[in-house]
């Protein structure tokens, strides 16, 4: 018991720092791109670990399992959205491209 | 915990300013949207799970895509500013009418706790252990009936109103899919387990229904689901059905029991359920055309 | 059992009709028409049959409770069926005006739906049991109208329609935060005669002060008391049946009579004299009868001509509740209708002006006597009654406003209803003189269409009313005899 509560401790604290981390990324990186690979990555498993370190210290599996869906949802539309973001975001600057070498042809 | 509640507290401030101040329609509404969230967990703080998962769900979620659509079809915001006379006088007015507020609350002779020691009382009647759910579908069920009529009206309101022609959502990709194919099946099962936790512990039907509706818009966008194509009539049965569901059992209750909305003894549950049921779909297919609008039937070819 | 439906009944011949007319598709021309003037001929009927219960003194009441201690309520009084009965007829007769009027146009089923959510929100009003339902029916009334305002859907329009909200919208707050204020103090308010608050002015004569300034600035508003009226001239780019509807029976009339509630029915005549408020109320009036002739002087717009005159008109309402007088009070009642039924005449006739002829013009109503010689008629007597001419239904009011100002010995009242007067002359004999006495131009504007039935009978019909309520004033169900009734019942 005593194992599952420090390992349980232990997941969230690490969460959290990844957490942490994905927010500076968003702070101090300069562009979108780099901005969405620091969050996309260190939020889903940030997230992942939080939920299984809680769903450790509630001791049942009937609450770690729908905290595991929960943290296996938060990755897929995680990862989706990132790349719906960087798709679009791809296509803006594609445009502007072509529109500024049309403009110096 | 005093220490997290006056973070929450300060950062709902803070997240309220930055949807204020935000210099474009997006950045007000991503204000608006984290605004909410951070309301929504206040709600957990203050012991009311249910309307932190309304709030989430509907009052954030669903409330901050509209938004987003409607400033995607509206015009930029025109390049000169309020002035700022003007600003200082909506302030100063809004200021005025908060300091009014407070002063008339104050003069409030003490609130009166009603409904806490009835509901206590006659929770083991309702046919459901959540006293929200007692509230909302048994003792005050006559409200929740007229609530389901305001958000036809909305939908009427907006067809009415809104603009022609519905927008074809953008390509979205290769990966797009997939995130579909595990998501739509998915938000159906979340809402009809919401719908049916409902009876014991925070959730319902219109927290289902905005679930549901998460999953119908996942299919909107990926082009799957097309509201303007279909015709208009089945949508609209399809709304009116939660209205027709509620109004079909008030009546019947008023036959079978002589009071309207007064279940039979012990089949409270199954009612309740039946009701809830209905409500959940129409909440959903309401919701959804209230995001993307419908064609009405031939009148705006 | 009939205690309870009929007030609900009433409500929902236009509330209930509404989402119906708003989902009839835009072609199926017909069917709306019919279903519109037979929920409007239903209505008319209903509110007859109510007039005459209570007149025979029968209590209406329909109560939902909302919440403990807060109550919809529904009732009706014989003050309620003073508007009640305005806004049926109108509504009535507006209706088949509207129909004629949009003939061929687009977004018909939405405006018709808006029209009927319209007029239920001023049924609502006018039924109100209390100042909660009062609020909520007011809103929704703001709300409805606004459809009606951009109807046109240009830049003007929706610039018109800006400008309404932010004014409507703003006394609304007001209106609000004065609502739960009292509320706050009093508990509840329900509407009773002579005023509710029992011994509260006693206790809190400052916060009372307070709260009437709040109540009457918000529904002051509607009611275009300046300097609150700047919405009424701009929001004239609507349709003329909605102006019509505006000025003669919703919003500015929900104004009125909200401050009619306000002073009667939640403050009594007596506190309101006694906290020294009803002094400042006839002033603004004054104000506002003055300022709106002045203004009205120099329009040469038709349509913002007759605003400003409504602006002015509507005020002789708030002076006659105001002046503290049984007199004046019938006056100021009676007005209620008939200013109603004389702004819609104008209107109407200034609508078929347009239609036929495109005139919009002051300046270009030469002739028009013998281009138009019926909407001319019509006009004529509409604007020889807003002067006072006897025996129309102008002069009634007018002669009671002045018999009050004698008799709540302010004198100055009868200079101040003898140069509006005088002014009301000099913005509407220009009009008349320039239609009957002066030649069409050489070459006159080709007929723009043939005006029909629907647009001809309409202000026929109240032209022949505002003859009616002035000849007849004395009979037992004329709006005079209806507002002594009332007033009997306000000041014992």
């Amino acid at each position: 018991m005593m194992v599952l509560t420090l390992l349980g401790h232990l997941l969230i604290a690490g969460g959290v720092v990844l957490l942490l981390l994905a927010a500076l990324g968003l702070w101090r990186f300069p562009d979108l791109h780099t901005r969405l690979h620091a969050l996309t990555k260190a939020d889903t498993a940030g997230v992942a670990l939080v939920a299984l370190g809680a769903g450790l210290l509630s001791g049942s599996a009937a609450t770690l399992v729908p905290l595991t869906l929960c943290a296996v949802l938060v990755a897929i539309s995680g990862a989706t959205t990132g790349h719906l973001i960087a798709r679009s975001a791809l296509d803006e600057e594609h445009a502007s491209w072509r529109s500024t070498r049309h403009d110096s042809v | 915990m005093i220490v997290f509640d006056l973070m929450l507290a300060a950062a709902i401030l803070v997240a309220g300013w930055s949807a204020l101040s935000a210099p474009d329609r997006t950045g007000a509404i991503a204000g608006f949207l984290v605004f909410g969230l951070l309301v929504a967990l206040s709600w957990v703080r203050l012991d009311a799970p249910d309307v932190a998962l309304a709030e989430a769900a509907i009052g954030s979620g669903l409330t901050g895509a509209l938004m987003l659509r409607a400033a995607g079809r509206m015009a930029p915001p025109a390049a000169d500013r309020v002035p700022r006379a003007q600003r200082a006088a909506a302030a100063l007015l809004a200021c005025g009418l908060a300091g009014g507020l407070a002063v008339a609350v104050m003069d409030l002779p003490g609130a009166t706790i009603v409904y806490d020691p009835l509901v206590r009382a006659d929770l083991g009647q309702s046919g459901v252990s959540n006293p929200v759910t007692a509230v909302l579908l048994n003792f005050r069920a006559w409200d929740t009936l007229l609530e389901m009529a305001v958000l036809l009206a909305a939908l009427v309101l907006v067809a009415a109103l809104g603009p022609r022609g519905t927008p074809r959502p953008a390509r979205l990709g290769p990966l797009y899919t997939p995130f579909l194919r595990i998501m739509a099946p998915l938000s159906v099962l979340v809402a009809g387990h919401l719908l049916w936790l409902g009876a014991t512990a925070p959730g319902g039907a219109f927290q289902a229904g905005a679930v549901l509706c998460g999953g119908l818009l996942a299919l909107y966008f990926g082009g799957a689901l097309r509201p303007a194509a279909v015709p208009a009539g089945p949508l609209w049965a399809l709304c009116a059905a939660g209205v027709a569901v509620f109004a079909a059992a008030a009546l019947a209750a008023e036959v079978l029991t002589g009071t309207l909305l007064a279940y039979p003894d012990g089949a409270d549950k199954i009612w309740i359920l039946a009701i809830e049921g209905g409500l959940t779909v129409s909440i959903g297919a309401t919701l959804l055309l209230l995001f993307t609008g419908l064609r009405q039937g031939g009148a705006r070819a | 059992m009939i205690e309870t439906w009929l007030p609900v009944a009433i409500l929902m011949t236009s509330l209930g009709v509404a989402p119906v007319i708003l989902m009839i598709p835009d072609g199926a021309r017909t069917l709306r028409t019919t279903v519109n003037l037979a929920a409007a001929s239903v209505k008319v009927c209903l509110v007859g049959w109510l007039a005459w219960q209570v007149a025979r003194g029968t209590d209406f009441e329909a109560r939902l409770p909302v919440a403990p201690g807060l109550d919809l309520v529904l009732q009706a009084d014989a003050l309620s069926v003073l508007f009640l009965a305005l806004s049926a007829v109108l509504w009535f007769l507006t209706t088949i005006y509207a129909v004629g009027y949009l003939e061929g146009g687009t977004d018909r089923s939405r405006f018709f739906g808006f029209f009927s959510l319209c007029v239920a929100a001023t049924v609502g009003i006018a039924m109100s049991g209390n100042l909660f339902t009062f609020l909520i029916f007011f809103e929704v009334l703001t709300l409805a109208t606004w459809p009606l305002v951009v109807h046109r859907g240009s830049a003007e329009a929706h610039r018109a329609g800006r400008i309404y909200l932010a004014y409507t919208l703003g006394g609304g707050l007001a209106l609000t935060l004065g609502t739960i204020w009292l509320y706050a103090l009093a508990g509840d308010v329900t509407f009773t005669p002579q005023g509710t608050l029992g011994n509260l002015p006693a206790e809190h004569p400052v916060t009372l002060r307070i709260i009437f300034l709040l109540l009457i600035a918000g529904v002051g508003v509607k009611a275009a008391l300046v300097p609150l009226h700047g919405w009424l001239p701009i929001s004239m780019v609507a349709p003329a049946p909605v102006s019509a509807l505006l000025h003669a029976v919703a919003v500015v009339k929900a104004g009125a009579f909200g401050i009619m509630r306000i002073v009667y029915d939640v403050f009594g005549v007596e506190t309101t004299q006694a906290l020294g408020l009803a002094m400042p109320l006839a002033a603004a009036a004054a104000v506002t009868i003055i300022w709106g002739s002045l203004r009205a002087l120099t329009q040469d717009d038709l349509k913002k001509r007759l605003a400003y005159s409504t602006v002015s008109q509507v005020s002789y309402i708030t002076l006659g509740v105001a002046l503290i007088s049984p007199v004046a009070a019938i006056g100021g009642l009676a007005h209620l209708i008939h200013q109603g039924i004389m702004k819609i005449t104008l209107f109407l006739a200034a609508g078929n002006f347009a239609e036929g002829q495109g005139v919009k013009k002051v300046s270009q109503m030469d002739g028009m006597g013998r281009l138009m010689p019926g909407a001319t008629l019509a006009f004529t007597v509409g604007a020889l009654g807003m002067i006072g001419v006897p025996p129309l239904a102008g002069f009634v009011s007018k002669w009671y406003l002045a018999a009050g100002g004698l008799d709540a010995q302010a004198p100055l009242v009868i200079a101040l209803l003898a140069g509006s007067s005088l002014m009301n002359a000099a913005y509407f004999l220009p009009i008349l003189h320039r239609a009957w006495f002066r030649p069409p131009p050489e070459t006159p504007a080709p007929r723009l269409r043939r005006i029909g039935w629907m647009l001809a009978v309409p202000p026929a019909i109240t032209a022949g009313l505002i003859l009616a309520a002035g000849l007849l004033a004395n009979a037992p169900f004329s709006p005079l005899g209806w507002t002594r009734f009332i007033v009997s019942l306000e000041y014992i």
